[in-house]
């Protein structure tokens, strides 16, 4: 049996740990992340691999086994939107291109093939924690935010599959594999509308099939931060009592 | 229309036409669409220039030598971790770049006349394609329009001027 790695997840978000498995070959395995990717880390023997705590990119995990046989997967490291992105991806079976973010520029489809784009409605701030600490005379803390965002999506498609497929895409946000997402990641979406909205209107004759679901997502971002962080802390006079 | 008649032109027949007689020269071009079927084909003697009679030839060759050297920065979007990436290609063909005379800026609906609209013929290597955004002389283009003339060897483009900056 051939050498493999795999991870029961695609895309992690920002100081999230993540397994990675080795099947086939001959054990044990030695884990790395190559360079020139995210920024993540793996153990060398324990497969955990742990996000960059800032920034997106995409990671390439190596398992090397005992006679020297290597296999590479890749990992994404994004934000919530992103992720919602990777499940929707994985779920509906559609290649890279197919799901994007809506920054204003949607990628208009060329051909018929199904597209579906993310984007954020709206996001309100629930919960604004800051935890500072004191070790070893060194400031330290953290900080965490919790939101409520909106989310819209749309799926659309010049041919039949955005009238034929548009049920599928509530299903994989209430798929096992989008329960593990939010599970591993520190989100929560919310109930799923049962509406569609059609917008096949918007765009005319060169888009014949555009539906539009609004979808809520609780999630929380954590911070972790040092004396840097807070340019009021520095100085050479300032002392903490711990 | 124009027409070369044959030196000896004087009436007769031939390939299953009748020639007109002198006297019907002055009526030619009524007797030749009477007469010529409209398949392009030409009479044995004739040579007519005529949309409706025959094709536009390819004119790439003669379009080239009038053609300037140009060189086009291509903005072109993919998505990469579902975010939407621009990338920048440079690219050189032969073409024109005019601006639209008074007449073309008229036929615009009133706000886009004031728009900086701009026509290029190119030859056949450059394919934009409308909304495509390109940089050129260091200022950024959308492509409004493409009329594509492939079979007569080259491609006519309008594009405006866009201020926004934003990519494609």
């Amino acid at each position: 049996m051939s050498l493999a790695v795999s991870c029961i997840s695609s895309a992690v978000a920002n100081n999230v740990q993540a397994y990675f498995f080795a099947s086939g070959g001959t054990s044990p395995y030695t884990f790395a992340v190559l360079v020139g990717g995210a920024g993540g880390s793996i153990g060398s023997s324990s497969g955990i691999y742990t996000a960059p705590g800032t920034g997106v990119g995409t990671d390439t995990i190596q398992v090397t086994d005992n006679v020297g046989a290597t296999a590479t997967t890749t990992i994404m490291v994004g934000n919530i939107p992103m992720l919602i992105c990777d499940i929707i991806q994985n779920q509906l079976g559609l290649s890279q291109g197919q799901v994007n973010l809506w920054n204003q520029k949607v990628l208009i489809p060329t051909d018929s093939r199904l597209y579906v784009a993310v984007g954020v409605m709206n996001c309100k701030v629930i919960g604004n924690i800051n935890r500072p600490d004191v070790v070893s005379s060194q400031f330290v803390g953290s900080q965490s935010i919790s939101m409520q965002a909106t989310l819209s999506i749309d799926i659309y498609s010049r041919g039949l599959d955005a009238l034929n497929r548009k049920e599928e895409l509530v299903m994989a946000l209430n798929s096992t594999y989008a329960e593990t997402q939010q599970e591993l990641n520190g989100f929560r979406l919310g109930i799923t509308p049962t509406s569609f909205v059609n917008v096949s209107n918007e765009e005319g004759a060169a888009i014949l099939y555009r539906f539009n679901i609004a979808v809520n997502v609780l999630y929380s971002i954590i911070k972790n931060v040092q004396q840097g962080d807070y340019d009021t802390l520095q100085g050479p006079n300032l002392t903490f009592n711990s | 229309m124009i027409l070369w008649w044959p030196p000896a032109c004087g009436g007769g027949t031939g390939s299953g036409n009748t020639w007109p007689a002198d006297n019907q020269v002055k009526l030619g071009v009524t007797w030749l669409e009477n007469h010529v079927p409209h398949t392009g084909t030409y009479v044995p003697g004739f040579q007519v220039q005529n949309k409706s009679f025959v094709p536009l030839p390819d004119v790439s060759g003669a379009l080239l030598d009038w053609f300037q050297s140009m060189a086009f920065v291509v903005l072109t979007k993919s998505v990469v971790n579902f975010q939407n990436v621009e990338t920048k290609t440079q690219t050189s063909f032969r073409g024109i770049w005019q601006p639209f005379n008074a007449q073309q800026l008229r036929m615009k609906p009133e706000g886009e006349r004031a728009w900086r609209w701009f026509m290029l013929h190119a030859d056949t290597s450059l394919e934009l394609f409308p909304d495509d955004v390109v940089i050129y002389n260091s200022l950024q283009y959308r492509v409004m329009e493409k009329n594509d003339y492939l079979h007569y060897g080259y491609r006519e483009y309008h594009l405006v001027e866009d201020f926004t900056g934003s990519g494609p």
